[in-house]
């Protein structure tokens, strides 16, 4: 399956970047990278969660899901993908 | 002479597409389902400037990708079925991430017109649009619409009329990968070039998808030579880029999209707090959200099932006057398996369907409702959590809300959930949801049986066993038959939004004549079966000489006695004909199986009843126990009960009706929705099986202590 190369490289170098999942409500960050499987991922980049991109955090409640704000639409993100995407 | 085109319909969800479908059909349109899956199809049509035109509304997508079933659809309908223009409905307030789709198409190569809708809401929140300068950028026309106003509508059939009849495509360079994925492009279309016929722009789109990794492109365009050269374009680009493909192509397609909007649009004022963050301060908050959410639900409910009672009992009253009417036609007394068919049989059956009619409307107009305006989404996103830990989405919550009202209208509220597994999950489960059809049975049976303080308990039981018994079976299908990773919540939460009165009106009605239409043709065949399997065969030769006995009893008694008599009499007559027909035989038949739950064959026949609508298994009751006329009041019928059953079987009777077969018309709207019989039979099959499994348990269990004796 050809599939499996769009997940080959799952390891970035990191760098100063964090989990999303870290971020308090209303800090603005930049998507460094989206790790994770290639369907996830696939589907966060579509959404232009692609390197550079500003989103901001509008409410993290503990152990509910994320929602933020990129471009100019709102997203309410599961928890298991905000572990995913690393922001700096 | 008209001449015919055909629009599809693009955008991504929430863009107004459904909106400006509706503006270009009106009533003109029909729903239906794409072959083999369960996504919704729309087709509707319209003539404009004498061509005739059909308009297909292609399913809400953010991408081409092949990541979702919607995606895949749209694809496949704009390849395969060459639509001869597409129309993209973009929300001008959202640009960026709607040119992302629009890139994709024209990449696709496809005859495209853009349709900038929203525009109000973009120029309220202070973007200005240089359209000219944009529409030359992409190199398609575009027409700025504002969808619930009805505005632009013509304009955007001129221009999609005048694409349809251009041949000139959409550049298919129109972004540029960078010099290792553009080498790597041109390898593989060199290679793609040499073994198909297809243009320029196609094989360019088909070698982007096949680096990207996409698995449906890849199973039909890969051949076994040209996977190696792929596959080492992928790793080579990779290397050299240290990112993943896929990665890299929607940075870029972003990156020229980035800027182009800089190019074409200006932003007066900046970004303030609207409306819709107000509501989200109380909708979706960590405390409120959950009431806020309970409340909603509750005037759903509220709404469909008080505000309907009077129309059902309106529509049932016509059954009734209707029934009378056609069984006026022959004379009283006389005996026509004609009437009977048509009054008991026809009107009887399709007549118990037709009769939640208005409590469907009413739901689906509160669901209308509650999507248009965008708070669906949220009340996704608030259950999530809780749905998450038995294996399913948020979405799936509402339909299982529903199905405390009745299963159909939940079974057809699945649609609101994308994932297909998902879907499935939840409309194998709904049946679980104590219908209000089951309410009957349990207020018989309960104070039948049991004494006037454990009443209520009692019923707050048997549903808390019906959602236990619905999240281990969403557990356990989750984890073996319908098992894949669940889907990882994301989820846009567009702007609360005004909903239009057409649009809401369009989608209720739309849904509630499907649910005529077809559960209607099914039910009305299932009604006429068990109708003919009620009646024949025909008892001529009786135990008894109840002709006899009646003119016996008509020289004798009393005239208060004779009634009386009169009735036993009747009655019995009645049993005895039953046990007769096919199914008192069927009945008779299940003993074996139906044993082990205490059930004798009489149950057995009130259960085959049961399968046509639940409450069915109340007037069927009656009829085996002889006591004719049966409502779920009738005292006579609970001394009967009574005096042939323990409580025990009371209350195996209750769980088997709680779980077992779900009604027919269930059946068949998870058939329809499903899109195969297996599911539907799966759901028959599997719910029966977990019926007997469970009640059996609680019989045998309850005799074991002792509790049948008494
Ligand atoms: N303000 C504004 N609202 C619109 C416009 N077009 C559609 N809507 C509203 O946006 C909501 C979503 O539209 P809908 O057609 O259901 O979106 P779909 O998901 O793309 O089918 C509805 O409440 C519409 O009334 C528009 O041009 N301006
Ligand atoms: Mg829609």
């Amino acid at each position: 399956m050809l599939n499996r190369q769009c997940c080959r490289r799952d390891t970035v170098p990191a760098g100063a970047a964090y989990p999303l999942s870290f971020c308090k409500p209303g800090q603005e960050v930049t998507v460094h990278s989206v790790t994770g499987k290639c369907n996830a991922r696939s589907r966060l980049e579509t959404l232009g969660f692609v390197p550079g991109a500003k989103i901001t955090v509008v409410s993290a409640n503990h152990r509910g899901p994320f929602i933020v704000r990129i471009k100019d639409s709102q997203l309410a993100i599961g928890r298991g993908m905000s572990h995913k995407i690393l922001v700096g | 002479m008209d001449k015919a085109i055909t629009i599809a319909l693009a955008g991504n969800p929430n863009a107004g597409k459904s909106t400006v479908f509706n503006n270009m059909t009106g009533a003109r349109q029909h729903v239906g389902n794409y072959p083999g899956v369960t996504v919704e199809r729309k087709e509707g049509g319209c003539t404009h400037n004498g061509f005739d035109v059909k308009v297909v509304d292609l399913p809400g997508t953010y991408s081409l990708t092949a990541y979702s079933i919607e995606e895949v659809i749209a694809r496949k309908f704009l390849i395969e079925e060459q639509p001869d223009v597409v129309v993209d409905i973009i929300d001008a307030s959202n640009l960026e991430r709607n040119l992302y789709l629009t890139v994709q198409l024209i990449e696709l190569g496809v005859p495209l017109v853009l349709a900038f809708n929203m525009s109000d809401v973009a120029a309220a929140q202070g973007h200005q649009f240089d359209l000219e300068k944009l529409s030359a950028l992409l190199g398609v026309p575009i027409i700025p619409t504002t969808g619930h106003k009805n505005k632009g509508t013509a304009e955007l059939l001129d221009a999609a009329i005048e694409v349809a009849q251009q041949t000139k495509g959409t550049n298919p360079e129109m972004v540029r990968y960078g010099q290792e994925i553009e080498q790597a492009i041109a390898n593989v279309v060199d290679k793609l070039e040499k073994s198909n016929k297809l243009s320029y722009s196609r094989n360019r789109w088909i070698a982007l998808k096949l680096l990207e990794g996409d698995d449906d492109v890849a199973s039909r365009h890969l051949s076994a030579e040209l996977r190696p050269v792929v596959e080492q374009q992928i790793t080579e680009v990779e290397h050299k880029l240290d990112e993943a493909l896929p990665t890299a192509t929607a940075s870029h397609r972003y990156g020229l999209i980035s800027g182009v909007c800089t190019q074409c649009v200006r932003s007066t004022i900046e970004r303030r707090h609207s409306i819709s963050d107000a509501i989200d301060l109380v909708a979706t908050n960590r405390f409120l959200g959950i009431p806020v959410f309970m409340g909603l639900m509750y005037l759903v409910f509220w709404l469909t099932f008080t505000v309907g009672a009077p129309l059902m009992d309106l529509l049932d009253g016509s059954f009734g006057w209707l029934a009378g009417v056609v069984d006026g036609w022959w004379a009283p007394g006389a005996e026509s398996a004609l009437r009977s068919l048509l009054v008991d049989g026809i009107i009887g059956g399709v007549g118990g369907v037709v009769i939640f009619l208005p409590n469907i409307l009413l739901l689906f107009l509160a669901i209308a409702i509650l999507e248009d305006s965008g708070y669906m989404a949220r009340a996704a996103f608030i259950m999530d959590r809780l749905m998450h830990k038995i294996g399913l989405h948020g979405k799936s919550f509402i339909p299982m809300l529903i199905g405390f009202g009745c299963s159909v209208p939940a079974i057809m509220a699945t649609r609101t959930l994308d994932n297909r597994r998902d879907r499935l999950v939840t409309m194998m489960v709904v049946p679980l949801m104590s219908c209000g059809a089951r309410l009957p049975i349990y207020a018989l049976i309960i104070p039948a049986f049991f004494p006037g303080a454990w009443h209520a308990p009692l019923l707050w039981i048997i549903y808390v066993i019906g959602i236990v018994l619905a999240i281990l079976s969403a557990k356990l299908l989750r984890s073996t038959v319908l098992k894949g990773e669940s889907v990882p919540f994301l989820m846009e939460l567009p702007p609360y939004r005004m909903p239009t009165l057409k649009g809401i009106f369009i989608h209720m009605w739309g849904r509630g004549w499907l649910y005529l239409k077809k559960a209607g043709t099914i039910i009305l065949g299932i009604s006429i079966l068990l109708w003919v399997m009620t009646s024949y065969p025909k008892k001529t030769e009786f135990q008894r000489d109840y002709d006899a006995e009646i003119a016996a009893l008509q020289t004798s008694a009393t005239t208060e006695l004779q009634e009386e008599g009169l009735a036993e009499i009747e009655n019995a007559r009645m049993a005895e004909t039953l046990s007769y027909t096919v199914a008192g035989r069927i009945g008779h038949a299940l003993e074996p199986v139906i044993k082990p739950m205490g059930f004798d064959w009489r149950i057995g026949t009130a259960m085959i009843g049961a399968f046509a609508a639940k409450e069915v298994f109340v007037a069927q009751m009656g009829i085996v126990f002889s006591v004719g006329e049966a409502d779920e009041d009738s005292d006579d019928l609970r001394d009967k009960l009574k005096d042939n059953y323990t409580p025990l079987i009371g209350f195996a009777i209750m769980m088997f009706s709680l779980i077992s077969a779900p009604c027919m018309a269930t059946i068949a709207i998870t058939k329809r929705e499903s899109n195969s019989w297996m599911w539907a039979l799966f759901q028959l099959a599997g719910l029966t099986v977990l019926a007997w499994v469970v009640t059996t348990l609680i019989y045998q269990v309850g005799l074991l202590f002792g509790l049948g004796v008494v």
